[in-house]
């Protein structure tokens, strides 16, 4: 009953700041837009890319065509729905640890990160959710997948776990600014990988890199596993990496997140 | 000019501070090296030339792009001038005998110098690992004129950033503007995709705008491809350049009137 009431409260928590941001942004409809307006042109330019490549070769790795919209489809959804619930949230971690800021956070009777990682939700990415479903349902048509719904369970329970990773994956950057002051250079590797694994399948890495972006930096895990699972084969060893991974990475940022509390000075205030 | 020279070396001297950070994100477009050998290893298993390159050339283009793309520092000195005008610390440029033009290029060629011998560290650290399939340049002229319109494309980017910098006077917050900007410079400079595999057609359009000679046409005429449109390329670049420079002007001198000092 305890655990009930307290996701009652979070949820009633989450819808405030979800209404309070929307009225927020629609002060700034001109902001609004163009959050909107470049979303859908990483999306349009990530099937250019795509589109030139099948231009050149019939297949990657054994991907046709569609499986690739497929892959590029399943990306658009994880990234919008991080984009509309916490990128701003925690990319804004960094600055409010140098500057102390966290103090006030602190002081709350609400999970500090659950409060920092969602008090800056973007209403406008999440309309770019749309191109990415009609992607992913346009490609299972015509790959001739019949859906059932084990197969769409499936789908969603891994996109859950691959957006738990991305959050985790962001959360352990952001939570080093407790002990470096300046890490553009990590935001910088983290700009690439994410921009990488939107536009390599995972499918193409073997051996040492595949271990690397599997398993130490999983980014190349985001939009393959879910893809692999819905258009081919998915074994219960791939399962095992989709939870094992996950897991990992989520109690290792869990870890930081308070060791770096800990560690936290409130430099400034 | 002496003054903007001075502003260049005060950029530099900046830079210093800040050397490890400097360091390490030098290696970092190199990473999109890495990842596209993997990507490019499998799509030339059954193919041996791909867009009018072999599987070491194409490795080649992409180590050539990052090396450009990382001396392209402007692009963070749109955050910082955009934020002077949205705080009111614009005002310096207004009671200074310097054009904010001029002390933005020379910032950003500073800054370029700077990263300039990081950069070809990383660059080298780069081609000692792929040492087998890097190609070396075509030949002296082909590297002098691939260097030469490489600079004229940083010289059009430092000025579309500029551009974009100049939005917040009208919009205040300029940061969808800047990664559109980024996005579509991205796609279209060839650094995601060398423009050799698109269509002839688009091709053929793509050459009458800046962004074909920025990484493209480069890398390109470094491998010795495309040489005869080496001259084509330097003439549009120019061009660009005088419509690019004459519009920042104009913007600049009917923005700043938006101008309202908030926060100074």
């Amino acid at each position: 009953m305890k655990g009930i009431s307290i996701l009652r409260r979070y949820l009633g928590i989450f819808i405030r700041l979800f209404k309070f941001r929307l009225s927020n942004q629609m002060i700034y409809r001109a902001s609004f837009w163009t959050v909107f307006i470049v979303d859908v042109s990483m999306f349009l330019i990530q099937l250019a890319v795509f589109s030139t490549l099948f231009l050149n070769v019939d297949t990657i790795n054994g991907w046709n065509k569609y499986q690739m919209i497929f892959f590029v489809g399943t990306f658009n959804i994880i990234d919008s729905i991080n984009m509309s619930l916490f990128f701003f949230g925690i990319t804004s971690i960094p600055y409010k640890i140098r500057e102390g800021k966290l103090d006030i956070y602190l002081t709350r009777p609400v999970n500090t990160l659950f409060w920092l990682s969602l008090e800056n939700i973007d209403v406008s990415s999440t309309i770019v959710i749309i191109p990415g479903v009609i992607m992913v349902s346009y490609a299972t048509a015509k790959l001739g997948i019949t859906l059932t719904f084990g197969k769409v369970a499936g789908y969603l329970l891994l996109l859950i776990l691959m957006l738990l990773l991305f959050y985790s994956l962001m959360l352990i950057i952001r939570t080093l600014s407790f002990w470096f002051i300046k890490t553009d250079a990590l935001n910088d590797l983290e700009g690439e990988m994410i921009g990488f694994s939107f536009r390599v399948p995972g499918i193409v890495f073997t051996g040492v890199s595949k271990l690397v972006l599997y398993v130490l930096l999983p980014y190349a895990l985001l939009a393959t596993l879910p893809t692999q699972y819905f258009t081919t084969s998915f074994s219960l060893g791939h399962w095992a990496l989709a939870l094992g991974v996950t897991s990992a990475f989520v109690l290792i940022s869990q870890w930081l997140w308070r060791l770096g509390l800990k560690n936290y000075t409130s430099a400034s205030s | 000019m002496r003054k903007y020279l001075e502003v260049g070396k005060i950029s530099v001297k900046s830079q210093i501070t800040y050397r490890f950070d400097v360091l390490i994100g030098c290696f970092m477009p190199f990473i999109r090296v890495f990842l596209a050998y993997f990507l490019w290893r499998t799509l030339f298993t059954d193919k041996t030339e791909m867009g009018g390159m072999t599987f070491p050339m194409m490795l080649t283009y992409y180590i050539v792009c990052a090396f450009i793309q990382r001396l392209e520092q402007s692009n963070g000195l749109v955050w910082e001038f955009a934020g002077e005008i949205r705080e009111g610390r614009f005002t310096k440029y207004l009671v200074k005998p310097v054009s904010p033009l001029g002390h933005f290029v020379f910032t950003s060629l500073g800054k370029t110098l700077y990263h300039l011998v990081f950069t070809v560290l990383a660059v080298g650290c780069v081609i000692l690992i792929f040492k087998g399939q890097f190609v070396g340049p075509a030949s002296a002229g082909s590297l002098i004129l691939a260097l030469l319109i490489a600079f004229l494309g940083l010289l059009v980017m430092i000025l579309l950033n500029y551009l974009t910098a100049l939005l917040a006077f009208k919009f205040t917050d300029i940061t969808g503007w800047h990664l559109l900007n980024g996005n579509v410079v991205d796609f279209l400079s060839g650094a995601l995709l060398p423009l050799s595999l698109l269509p002839d057609w688009m091709q053929g359009v793509m050459r009458y705008f800046p962004f074909y000679y920025m990484q493209f046409l480069p890398a390109s005429l470094y491998l010795g491809l495309r040489t005869q449109e080496a001259f084509f390329g330097l003439l549009v670049m120019v061009i660009w350049i005088i419509v690019l420079w004459g519009l920042a002007e104009f913007l600049y001198h009917r923005f700043r009137r938006l101008y309202e000092e908030v926060g100074a």
